[in-house]
């Protein structure tokens, strides 16, 4: 089964309000950040606050990443240092612009690991894309390491360095968005779009979530709880969408009974992509709290 | 770990704590706590700030807290922070905090 | 969390002039002034609106105010910690504010501890609830150490044995610069006391920094036995930098000033070294000194310290002052000061250290 990675809230490392209540809005993963939420004088009080945070408290299985300082600054070793020691499932890397730049985390982390006995590969690696360089070298990033789950795109510095700002449209982000989730296809990771900041616009925000769903993304970064429900509205299958799953996945099963090497499903031939598919719906409408019996009155 | 100079971390914002650690020379460990949850929870707080300084190796200091309802992981962790500032340390014990 | 997106806080060193009238709007609003030695101020918006401001100068958080219908939120705590960060940030941590006695309530929940309530007018807290008793600690270890070094411990207790009139006694002073009309003072308020404690104003509104004046006082009076050089720290307050944007009325400053100081020193300090005695010098030339010594003759006798005026040293038909020495440092006619200074501010003058100072005098008038 494949984790639902829908939405991404995003929460400021030294914020001891958010850190605390970050389980309670469900959302598919927790980012705590380290980086540009946090202030270069309280740097090291939030890495103490999220390191304590994850050694003590439980996030109900909902996936944490934290999100790192880069290298280049005085606090990136750091930060892999206890971060690993606390174990979330992933350290999210940001500005990366190389797959050298992935490495050199993967390699600290490996140390880490290794120096507390921790089998390789524990934590998972996750790479934030946000200079049009990054985006460039999206598939040499995206298949540069067996840790990386996911590449996600950071809009924000990406069209400053553009020369351009963000539009409702979207028009000027859609090579980035198309060359990350391309890249994040051929490597087999996941494809993660930007934050969407202004928080007063609703419809905005909408009709940035269904681009980014038709473009192939699997969720968002998000800064509020706030933004939890219309993503997973989105993002969740239609009833005719999970119907259709449910019997294809109906159909395998009484294939597999019969022996049947060829599996048909309303006439259709089914093979290993739809398969998928169906699986991913299946999930997609679980997580959305859909029921799963077949409405086959219809 | 020796104390040598006011060290503070943390806010006044609720489901925090901030703390202040100061040079105590020859007197001691002293915890001063102002709490919204004194009533209930001051004892443990005062016993999860002892025990943290325990392990961090400081038996010197006057430890100010002014808590606004942290968690008791949210106070180790600003009372490390205030530690380590106020003892110019800045390579850290992890395993330890 | 979701009601802080739209909350920004911004710290300015220099308030652009619309910024600072906006500053000032809001202020007066809550019946607050903005004050001119004000160093950051951190403002607080909601949607381009402010809501809460606050600022720092020295070691004081002053100016402090919140959007009424907000107060009760969590915003006092926010602003707080922002200045008290910023402070911490520039190696600032023992924290003052002065404030009505009606909001005391407010910051100690902050954790703030009332150091001295002028009743109705104002209070002085600190974030340091062992400040004002470490100041008092220190006092002593300087007492003790003078005392073993000239022993007169002797002195004392012959003092006390004979009931004389010899008292422990104080003196409090800036010396910008240390002038022989200070050391006269000295001496003479030495030579009528058991013990006598210097406090010298700690205070960076002064030409001649605070370090150099209390240094030029210790080296000064190095060869009277019978007395201790303190720095006044916190504890002894300036005129000069005593926080009023909260007073109303501009004619009370001077007076909650004074109670508020000499009410700190006669009802902590001088009970902690026994002193019963505070001598001045006579103030013919500047009316806010001259003022304070008024104050002092109305308010320390009612407090249990005997107050004494001693006559000032003149020189040339004038009396001696720093300001006189000062104005000749500017008329660059600096030979001249060497009669009006003793020889460790003089030649302090003709150091390199000193010459720095002679050029911001001057620089002044030019």
């Amino acid at each position: 089964m494949q984790r639902l990675r829908r939405t991404m809230l995003y929460v400021p490392g030294n914020n001891a309000g958010m850190v605390k209540d970050a389980q309670i809005y469900r959302s598919d993963s927790i980012m705590f950040d380290l980086e540009d939420s946090v202030s270069v004088n309280e740097k090291d009080a939030a890495r103490f606050l999220v390191y304590k945070a994850l050694c003590t408290q439980d996030y109900e299985g909902i996936e944490t990443v934290v999100r790192i300082n880069s290298l280049d600054s005085p606090h990136g070793k750091e930060d892999i240092k206890a971060m690993v020691l606390a174990r979330p499932g992933v350290i999210r890397l940001p500005k990366t612009e190389t797959a050298q730049d992935l490495l050199d985390v993967e390699e600290l982390v490996e140390k880490e690991e290794k120096k507390l006995g921790m089998e390789a590969g524990t934590i998972k690696l996750m790479a934030a894309i946000e200079t049009p360089k990054g985006v460039l070298n999206a598939y040499a990033i995206a298949s540069s390491s067996s840790r990386l789950i996911g590449i996600a795109l950071g809009a924000e510095d990406y069209v400053t360095s553009m020369k351009t700002k963000r539009y409702d449209d979207g028009i000027e982000l859609l090579f980035a968005r198309s060359m990350i989730v391309n890249a994040a296809r051929a490597a087999g990771i996941y494809a993660l779009d930007t934050v969407y900041t202004d928080l007063n616009n609703e419809e905005g925000f909408v009709s940035e979530i269904k681009l980014i769903k038709q473009l192939g993304f699997d969720g968002k970064s998000i800064i509020s709880p706030r933004q939890i429900d219309p993503v997973n509205k989105i993002f969740a299958p239609t009833r005719a969408e999970l119907d259709n799953a449910l019997q294809i996945i109906e159909g395998i099963k009484e294939a597999e009974a019969k022996s049947s090497g060829v599996i048909a499903v309303n006439g259709k031939m089914v093979d290993k992509p739809i398969v998928e598919r169906a699986e991913r719906i299946i999930e997609l409408a679980k997580a959305s709290g859909m029921t799963l019996t077949a409405g086959k009155e219809e | 770990m020796k104390i040598v100079k006011t060290g503070m971390a943390g806010t006044l914002e609720s489901s925090d704590v901030l703390v202040t650690v100061r040079e105590n020379p020859g007197k001691g460990v002293e915890i001063l706590l102002q709490s919204i949850v004194e009533k209930q929870f001051g004892k443990q707080i005062k016993k999860v700030v002892k025990e943290k300084l325990q392990i961090l190796g400081i038996d010197e200091a006057v430890v100010q807290l002014n808590d606004k309802g942290a968690l008791d992981c949210t106070i180790e962790a600003r009372l490390a922070a205030a530690v380590y500032r106020a003892s110019g340390i800045t390579s850290y014990n992890w395993e330890k905090i | 969390m979701t009601n802080q997106e739209n909350i920004s806080t911004d710290f300015r060193k220099k308030l652009a002039p619309f910024e600072k009238t906006e500053i000032q709007g809001f202020l007066a609003a809550n019946g607050l002034t903005f004050e001119d030695d004000i160093e950051e101020t951190a403002i607080v918006r909601e949607n381009n609106e402010i809501i809460a401001t606050g600022s720092i100068s020295g070691n004081v958080l002053k100016c402090i105010a919140i959007k009424p219908d907000i107060r009760g939120s969590n915003l006092a705590g926010s602003l707080i910690t922002a200045l008290i960060q910023k402070q911490y940030y520039r190696g600032i941590s023992n924290l003052f504010i002065f404030t009505k006695p009606q909001n005391s309530s407010i910051f100690s929940r902050l954790g703030f501890y009332v150091i001295y309530e002028v009743e109705n007018e104002a209070v002085l807290m600190e974030n340091n609830p062992a400040g004002l008793s470490l100041f008092i600690e220190n006092l002593k270890k300087e007492t003790a150490a003078k005392q073993i070094v000239s022993s007169a411990d002797s002195a004392l207790e012959s003092s006390s044995a004979e009931g004389s009139t010899k008292n422990i006694s104080s003196i409090v002073v800036n010396c910008n610069p240390f002038t022989k009309g200070h050391l006269y003072l000295i001496e003479k308020g030495a030579s009528e006391s058991a013990f006598l404690h210097i406090f010298v104003l700690s205070e960076d509104r002064s030409l001649f920094p605070t370090e150099t004046r209390f240094d030029l006082v210790k080296k000064g009076t190095q060869h009277i036995k019978n007395l201790a050089v303190h720095s006044g720290s916190d504890y002894i307050i300036s005129n000069s930098t005593f926080p009023s944007y909260f007073i109303k009325d501009a004619r009370k400053i001077y007076d909650i000033h004074a109670k508020m100081d000499l009410g700190i020193f006669s009802e902590k300090i001088a009970p902690a070294l026994n002193i019963t005695r505070r001598f001045a010098g006579e103030e013919p030339l500047c009316p806010v000194t001259n003022n304070y010594n008024r104050l002092m003759a109305e308010i320390l006798p009612q407090k249990g310290i005997e107050f004494t005026v001693i006559k000032r040293l003149e020189s040339g038909g004038n009396p001696v002052s720093a300001s006189r020495v000062r104005a000749l440092i500017k008329e660059n006619r600096l030979e001249e000061t060497e009669a009006l200074l003793p020889p460790v501010t003089y030649n302090f003058l003709k150091s390199p250290e000193g010459e720095k100072i002679i050029k911001k005098i001057r620089g002044i008038q030019g």
